[in-house]
């Protein structure tokens, strides 16, 4: 006879993830756990679920099936919870109900997951209950699980080593965690510097516990006890200790107490990957409660009923026609694409073969080459790299000099060239002949193959590229400012993912026989429609063939942001290692084709025959030309050196510079080969180092600039003194007005007279009052943050105050933007705007643990200005962006979230709105907040505002007169300056990440836009012909371009666009970042401005916290590479403009 | 702009680039040319496309933005935008590419024969840049020199005054009746159905009876207006006022009097009793809809169909209406004379100039407002007629004391301090469990508001706030954030609920058998009073028909009113 038990409920708990599924069964009679597993889906998710639950259901005795009560979460819960009649419960309030009942006590719980991150903090309330406050990560999978997967897959983790690796004792490197593509563009550079596997996953967690901490508390403080749960957090040592030290550090800043070990308090529970699980049966039993029924189980029957009608019927409406309709089509295009086979030379024994060697060190591949002296590709070799790229170097010298030699041949090798990601390293340890920018060299091995191309679209494992070629020769170039968005090793991962090998991409996309369609863009959403294509059913082969038909919409709109190519010309050649994949190749030529249709117009697409090697190939043609051309011999060490090779890589403490205050680790690669003769670069033993060099050892040293590339002080003085002359000589502008701005001007004194109090009693307490307020002025020491606005408008706040005769020293400004000033105080911030805007809470964060502690502040400024004086004639406003007045607003708030920061430290925080484009406006503005305080006269307002005017027009005065020297000096000499279009806060260098500064060590003198000269002269010789011709109402007018003046920055950056374009001895540089939406509308007029003149353009958009030193570099040498023959036309130039 | 070839300065003088030229919309056109309007919810679009016909106009409104409109939309504008301009851009040129396959016309053809009229702003965010990058949309997909009118708050279309975009579209006091009637009109309509929707027994019917109200409304606002006569009280309104001609003085006293737009929704009040009923004893918990005013506003994938998503979770949901931003764009004037008076005072003037610019600047603080009373009698007097249900416009000068301390009124852009304010409007009036806040991607002044909401969230711990972004992409995780706030808010009113039922002493088999026998009680529009301290308009329900049950079950008095005089209603004069 059954028991009562056997009539109690079974309760399923289904947790469906991004990545994993999870379960627990929970017998309804006792609680006690009948069933658990966790497994990976490996994007089978529903797969994976059938299976569970036949699993469970063959884990549960027959008699008692019937009693299965299925409850799910998880972001696949809802659709698994439709199909079998299950009750679905959302997995935040899922986990906080299991945490609820399991932890009373609990403070807050961060759950990492596949592709998601949430955190809930738990806030007790006045009246003794606790508010729940979650978050959840919004769109984007930056700081998830996924994140961790992706880079331990890059560098062959296994997923039990991983497990085990830790955080503390690790040297930590800078790692971006805001997105899973910079995260690995990061890693990837410090992997190529030699940094250990072991660091380069400590720095992983740092970045991901950081990013969760700044973005998903939402300014919030963790409270303990604090409870780690997921699949991450539980399985992975390392994100432990990573998360404690972390918060930490943050409850001794906040002064937290936490009254148990730290283990405890940060506390990894039991089955702490479950708890969403254990979370769905706790919402389960509640739902039974109201009714028995609720979640009845089916069978599998069910479900298989389901998977089959979504695979068959259920997603075809959503979809896309296929890359090929039938075979006759598919016929087609593979006797037009794909490519020759190609045989390796063939030598006579004895033959001695001369030729050029080229080496591509690619993101995720080294590719070298072999060439004649006609430039023919002799024999090739190919390695996926390994994480080193001298060893990755020397095992393609040793295949492609095998290549010869076995076939009892003699090689004679001529020159050597390098290029891709580790080009300077490979040039230095191999002493080869040139190192090329890859776009150069891709050039170059388009032109042997395809002269007249006018595009090379060139699809990389990291970079997508496109070059726009004149006579063979680079005219212009995009580049992707520093996101990968679609290319090719997300192509490769996401086969691989699927299991399928990349040789099979094409074959598996091109049987679908329709596609999903995806939106272009960043890869990370992409990877966010992966799962949901396959939640509604699509299969693996129709994602992958819907993945290749987003790549030309990502190269053309994402990165060229050039939706008509045939602007651009006819011949278009596909290259880089992407292009084997013919799925990719058969969407680029459909896209390309289908948009010169529309323009009734045909083009001529080829794929270049070494597709994959053209980076090396063009290496090893500059190679050949430099030995032909300038007659030079090679100084490749060779091959046998080269075999010989010893090398070790040191990158920890002992190799950071401390020649300047940015403190950069560097990293060391001491080479030897064996050879006593060998040269050294430099002294053989740096005279003080603290890594000795052994002996026959030679340093070679990556640094971030040319003074950090040697170790003794002498020498770097000696360099620093080098740099020192070429600044003076070519000046950054920008960076000077960074540092004027915020030097006190000099002003009139306009304050009153102290009043002198006469009136006996009441009647003369007003006068007493301000008096006493008066008097304060010299006693107050306000903090303003130098952030935004206040790289233009400094001056007109520190002349007022000093007009009023508040003292200098008084007015404190918080340090220059740097990494570590941004890490220090970004955890208090609770939105994502754009970077500079963000700065303003680490900056407030600065004064108030930097400036304050050192001596104590009375204020804290953050002026929300609203509008500029008016630079140009007949705009319809001056005003400044609405984030930036927003910015007070937000940082204010966050530090009031937890009570008000501002109050507990004795300082008062002000954020006075400014209207600087109406002198009588800003004067009431300014007395309305600050005048009863320091008692400031409506008269006195007025005066001292037009002292803070007139000194905002001084400092303005005198950067354009600098400018205007400068740019007299580049006409005389015939060279070229580089106008760059930016907003004020581009003039701080932890905004312009030292970009500006690269392309001044190049030789190029940086100039502002918003103190070009106007001086009637300059107007006169630029547009005074336009005027007169009627063609603009004014010089310093832009409605001919641009009819929406009413953003002052954007007008200025219009005019300063207008300007280079006419100005004959300048070249545009545009900076841009990321979520500016006053620069947005204005992208495509600044370029048709600057373009259409035939001025060169360059742009860095898209810039954020992280700094892409990867795509920064390979832009700044391209533009060099520009620039110089630019420049040597110039002559030309002036006559012609 | 116009794509055009790349110079090289070797080749020649250099040419510089000039934004093309526009071309004006005539009245000569008026018979051959179309205006293509778009996109708010579908009520707006449709009322305001009905409006725009009444006045002589062939009209049209493009389809709501769905997904592959955002496609072409990024295809075709700059990177960075905001989604509102990629999903209307797309949507616009998707519209024009169907209408020329279907009429088998060349682009040059659509070109002349169609015409783009959206709102426009002088800044400060991208908003007051979109008409631009319809314009380049436009080019770049093949119809340059599209005509595109930014019908702004200026009247005077865009830009600067020499633009002449024709005298084609009268932007005249007749055009803003109208457009304001459609809008008014559309947002009551929308306030009710989405007020009885989740409590409809018979959904299908509800939205029949929806489609119904929309024709009715349609009809009324088709058929034209009574023609203004101009009488001597219009030549004098027009010469005290800064009212532009007698005509323009005249038609206002005659919208005045009309009643062409309450008789509609009267007669749609009808046709809802009559259409579907109502089982208010279910407990949902209310969510107010706040955020940018697109994201907020369109019923499409703009906000990934976010109200049919929270409907569907079992939400009833208060839509923001349109009204409410007309209010707000006109209490925003306050501001400016504010500052003007201000900088006045600061510059010294003397006393007798001082005094009548103080004089002169009351007497246009004073009109502002008499414009604000004219707003809300005529919103009331739409509401009135649709049975009361919708709420009545939220006080402007009680949003700007709740925003003021956190967000500054003179920040303008976007929806400026109005999402601080209504979430705390909503908030301490327990008019809402939860409020959601959507915005697009990236927008700028949205997120700084979010920003802002951290004080507000430090000040009233027990608000529920859920910003949302949406980029068109990432809906799942959207979903997923919306389902985590609505968990808690359905708990709330599931409390609520049975608090109500047991304070009461009643159950609901009691309640059920009380209003099967009256048919009023099951009517989408029957008015709920706000009792028994609840959000949940369930328990308010339960509240309600226990009063009533306990007193004279049918007695006049107990015919409620929802909206309860001690709410805030419009504000005194200064």
């Amino acid at each position: 006879m059954p028991s009562p038990a056997d009539h109690a409920p079974i309760l399923v708990g289904l947790d469906v993830g991004s990545t994993t599924v999870k379960a627990v069964v929970i017998d309804g009679a006792d609680d006690t756990l009948l069933w658990h597993d966790y497994r990976r889906h490996e994007t089978r998710q529903l797969e994976t679920v059938r299976d569970f639950l036949a699993r469970i259901e063959a884990a549960i005795p027959a008699a008692r099936r019937e009693n299965l009560r299925l409850f799910t979460t998880g972001s696949g819960g809802g659709s698994v919870a439709r199909a079998l009649g299950a009750r679905f419960v959302q997995e935040v309030h899922a986990v906080s109900l299991a945490v609820e009942s399991r932890f009373p006590d609990v403070g807050s719980v961060v759950e990492l997951g596949g592709q998601d991150a949430k955190i809930i903090v738990f806030k007790s309330l006045e009246d003794g209950s606790k508010r729940k406050i979650p978050a959840m990560n919004d769109k984007c999978a930056g700081g998830t699980g996924a994140v961790i997967d992706k880079i331990a897959a890059k560098l062959a983790i296994a997923p039990e080593r991983l497990g085990d690796m830790g955080y503390v004792g690790h040297t930590v490197h800078p790692v971006a965690g805001k997105c899973g593509v910079f995260a690995e563009t990061d890693i990837n550079s410090l992997q190529k510097q030699g940094v250990a596997a072991e660091e380069l996953m400590a720095s992983l967690f740092e970045a991901i516990v950081q990013q969760n901490l700044s973005v998903l508390t939402r300014g919030h403080t963790l409270h303990p006890r604090v409870l780690l749960l997921g699949g991450p957090n539980t399985y992975i040592r390392g994100l432990q200790e990573c998360w404690r030290s972390h918060i930490q550090a943050l409850w001794e800043e906040r002064g937290v107490d936490w009254n148990a070990p730290l283990e405890a308090a940060v506390h990894v529970p039991e089955q702490a990957q479950y708890f969403a699980a254990l979370g769905a049966v706790a919402f389960g039993r509640s739902e039974l409660a109201d009714d028995p029924d609720a979640g009845r189980y089916p069978g599998p029957g069910v479900l298989d009923d389901w998977l089959t009608e979504q695979r068959t019927g259920g997603r075809r409406p959503g979809g896309a026609p296929p890359l090929v309709q039938d075979s006759a089509e598919l016929e087609t295009f593979l006797r037009e694409f794909q490519p020759q086979p190609w045989q390796p030379a063939r030598f006579s024994p004895g033959e001695r073969v001369t030729g050029y060697v080229g080496i591509d060190a690619g993101s995720t591949s080294t590719k070298g080459v072999l060439l004649d002296p006609d430039g023919e590709v002799l024999a090739k070799a190919y390695r996926l790299s390994g994480g080193n790229p001298i060893e990755d170097a020397v095992a393609l010298l040793a295949e492609l000099e095998t290549a010869v030699l076995r076939q009892g041949a003699e090689l004679e090798v001529l020159g050597v060239g390098t290029t891709g990601y580790a080009k300077d390293i490979l040039r230095d340890v191999l002493h080869a002949d040139t190192a090329v920018v890859e776009t150069v060299a891709h050039a170059h091995a388009c032109e042997k193959e395809h002269p007249g191309t006018d595009c090379i679209v060139d699809v990389g494992g990291q970079d997508i590229k496109l070059m726009f070629l004149r006579d063979g020769r680079v005219r212009d170039f995009r580049l992707n400012t520093q996101c990968s968005a679609g290319n090719g090793y997300f192509l490769q991962a996401t086969a691989r993912a699927f299991g399928i090998e990349l040789e099979d991409y094409a074959e598996t996309a091109l049987s679908a026989e329709a596609m999903p369609v995806f939106n272009h863009g960043c890869a990370v959403f992409l990877q966010s429609d992966i799962v949901d294509f396959q939640r509604k059913g699509w299969q693996r082969h129709e994602i992958l063939a819907g993945l290749a038909a987003v790549l030309p919409k990502n190269i053309w709109l994402y990165v060229a942001q050039q939706p008509n190519p045939a602007d651009l010309g006819r011949r278009f050649v596909l290259q880089g290692g992407t292009q084997h994949n013919l799925a990719a190749v058969k969407a680029q030529v459909d896209y390309l084709r289908e948009r010169f249709r529309q323009v009734g117009a045909e083009c001529d697409i080829r794929v270049h025959r070494h597709c994959g090697e053209s980076g090396a190939i063009g290496a090893g043609l500059e190679a050949r030309r430099l030995h032909r051309s300038e007659h030079r011999r090679s100084t490749f060490i060779g091959f046998e050196r080269a075999r010989r090779l010893q090398h070790h890589t040191i990158r920890d403490e002992r190799t950071r510079c401390r020649f300047c205050r940015n403190l950069c680790l560097r990293t060391f690669i001491d080479v030897a080969t064996g050879d006593v003769t060998e040269p050294a670069t430099g002294a053989d033993t740096p005279p003080r180092t603290s890594v000795p060099l052994a002996p026959g050892f030679r340093r070679v040293i990556i640094a971030s600039c040319e003074q950090g590339e040697v170790e003794d002080k002498d020498t770097m003085q000696r360099i620093k003194a080098a740099l020192d002359r070429d600044a003076e000589r070519n000046p950054n502008h920008l960076d000077r007005a960074a540092r004027e701005v915020f030097r006190t001007p000099q002003v009139e004194g306009v304050a009153d007279p102290l009043p002198q109090t006469r009136l006996p009693g009441p009647l003369g307490r007003p006068t007493a009052r301000r008096r006493a307020a008066m008097a304060y002025r010299r006693q107050v020491r306000i903090g303003i943050p130098r952030v935004l606005n206040l790289y233009s408008c400094a001056p007109f706040f520190l002349g007022y105050f000093t007009a009023l005769g508040v003292p200098e020293r008084a007015l404190v400004f918080s340090d220059y933007t740097d990494p570590e000033l941004y890490r220090r105080g970004a955890n208090r911030g609770s939105i994502d705007p754009c970077f500079p805007s963000k700065l303003g809470i680490p900056h407030v964060h600065n004064l108030l643990t930097r400036k304050h502690r050192r001596r104590p502040l009375t204020h804290i400024f953050f002026p929300m200005i609203k509008s500029l004086p008016g630079a140009l004639d007949g705009a319809l406003a001056a005003q400044a962006c609405p984030t930036v007045p927003g910015t007070a607003e937000a940082t204010h708030a966050a530090f009031r979230r937890e009570g008000d920061v501002f109050a507990e430290h004795g300082i008062r925080f002000r954020k006075t709105l400014v209207n600087l484009d109406d002198a009588a406006l800003c004067a009431e503005q300014m007395r309305a907040d600050w005048g009863e305080e320091l008692g400031i006269s409506a008269r006195e307002s007025r005066r001292a505002a037009e002292q803070g005017l007139a000194a905002l027009h001084a400092f303005h005065e005198r950067m354009e007169a600098e400018q205007r020297q400068t740019l007299q000096r580049l006409e005389q000499e015939g060279r070229v300056g580089i106008g760059v279009l930016g907003r004020p806060y581009h003039n701080d260098p932890g905004i312009n990440h030292g970009i500006l500064d690269d392309l001044q060590r190049k030789g190029y003198p940086i100039l502002w836009q918003d103190a070009l000269p106007r001086d009637p002269a300059t107007l006169e010789q630029l547009f005074g012909a336009e005027v007169r011709a009627g063609a603009m109402r004014s010089a310093l007018a832009i409605d001919d371009v641009w009819k929406h003046d009413f953003s002052e920055h954007s007008s200025r950056k219009l005019w300063a666009a207008k300007f280079i374009a006419r100005h004959p001895n300048l070249v545009a540089v545009e900076l841009s970042n990321f979520k500016c939406g006053h620069d947005a509308p204005i992208y495509s007029v600044i370029e048709a401005i600057i373009e259409q003149s035939g001025t060169p353009y360059f742009c860095f958009k898209d810039l954020d916290e992280n700094r892409p030193g990867g795509s920064i570099q390979i832009r700044t040498e391209t533009i060099d590479y520009f620039l110089r023959r630019y420049q040597a036309e110039l002559p030309a130039k002036r006559s012609a403009a | 702009m116009e794509p055009s070839p790349p110079t090289h300065p070797q080749d020649g003088a250099r040419r510089h680039y000039r934004r093309p030229a526009e071309r004006p919309f005539t009245r000569e056109e008026r018979d051959r040319v179309t205006l293509l309007f778009g996109s708010l919810s579908v009520a707006h679009d449709r009322l305001l496309t009905a409006a725009v016909r009444g006045l002589g106009y062939h009209a049209e409104a493009i389809p709501t933005p769905e997904r592959g409109d955002l496609q072409t939309g990024r295809e075709l504008c700059n990177n960075g935008q905001c989604n509102p301009v990629y999903f209307v851009a797309g949507a616009l040129i998707n519209h024009l590419e169907r209408r020329r396959a279907e009429r088998n016309l060349a682009r040059d053809e659509v070109t002349d024969r169609y015409v783009f009229v959206t709102p426009g702003s002088c800044g400060p965010c991208r908003f007051g840049m979109y008409e631009a990058q319809y314009r380049q949309a436009l080019a770049k997909a093949g119809y340059p020199g599209f005509r595109v009118i930014a019908f702004d708050k200026k009247g005077g279309g865009d830009g600067h005054p020499d633009e002449g975009y024709g005298d084609g579209l009268s932007v005249d006091l007749g055009l803003y009746i109208a457009v304001l009637d459609a809008l008014f009109m559309a947002d009551v309509l929308n306030a009710v159905f989405y007020r009885a929707r989740p409590y409809a027994t018979d959904s299908s019917a509800a939205e029949r009876t929806f489609k119904a109200c929309l024709s009715e409304c349609e009809r009324a606002l088709g058929q034209g207006r009574p023609h203004p006569r101009v009488t001597a009280t219009a030549r004098l309104l027009a010469a005290v006022t800064p009212l532009s001609s007698a005509e323009d003085a005249a038609r206002l006293l005659t919208r005045l009097r009309d009643s062409t737009c309450t008789a509609a929704l009267s007669r749609c009040r009808r046709i809802i009793e009559a259409g579907f009923e109502v089982d208010y004893l279910r407990p949902r918990p209310l969510v107010k809809v706040t955020g940018e005013f697109w994201a907020q506003t369109t019923e499409g994938d703009g906000n990934f169909r976010m109200f049919e998503f929270l409907e569907g979770e079992g939400a009833e949901i208060q839509v923001e209406p349109v009204a409410g931003w007309v209010d707000y764009m006109r209490h925003g004037l306050h501001g400016q004379l504010d500052e003007a008076r201000a900088a006045e005072a600061a510059a010294h003037v003397r006393t007798g100039r001082a005094l009548l610019r103080a004089t002169t600047t009351r007497l246009r603080h004073w009109l502002i407002e008499q414009i604000g009373r004219l707003l809300h009698r005529e919103y009331d007097r739409m509401r009135a007629a649709l049975g009361n249900c919708a709420a009545p416009l939220a006080d402007q000068r009680t949003l700007e004391r709740l925003g003021r301390p956190y967000y500054h009124p003179r920040i303008t852009g976007g929806e400026g301090h109005l999402e601080v304010a209504k979430t705390l409007y909503y908030h301490r009036n327990r008019l809402a469990h939860m409020t959601l806040s959507l915005k697009p991607f990236g927008c700028m002044p949205s997120t700084q508001s979010d920003g802002a909401q951290a004080a507000v969230q430090a000040d009233y711990p027990d608000i529920r706030f859920l910003p949302i972004e949406t980029s068109g992409e990432g809906e799942i995780n959207a979903y997923s954030r919306a389902q985590m706030a609505l968990g808690e808010a359905r708990e709330s009113a599931r409390n609520e609920f049975q608090d109500a039922l047991t304070a009461r002493g009643t159950d609901l088999d009691t309640l059920r058998a009380y209003i099967a026998e009256r048919p009023q009680l099951r009517s989408p529009l029957y008015p709920i009073p706000q009792t028994g301290g609840a959000i949940c308009r369930a328990a308010r329900f339960v509240h309600h028909l226990a009063d009533r049950m306990a007193s004279h079950p049918d007695s006049p008095r107990h015919a409620a009113t929802e909206h309860q005089p001690g709410e805030p209603r419009h504000a005194q004069p200064r």
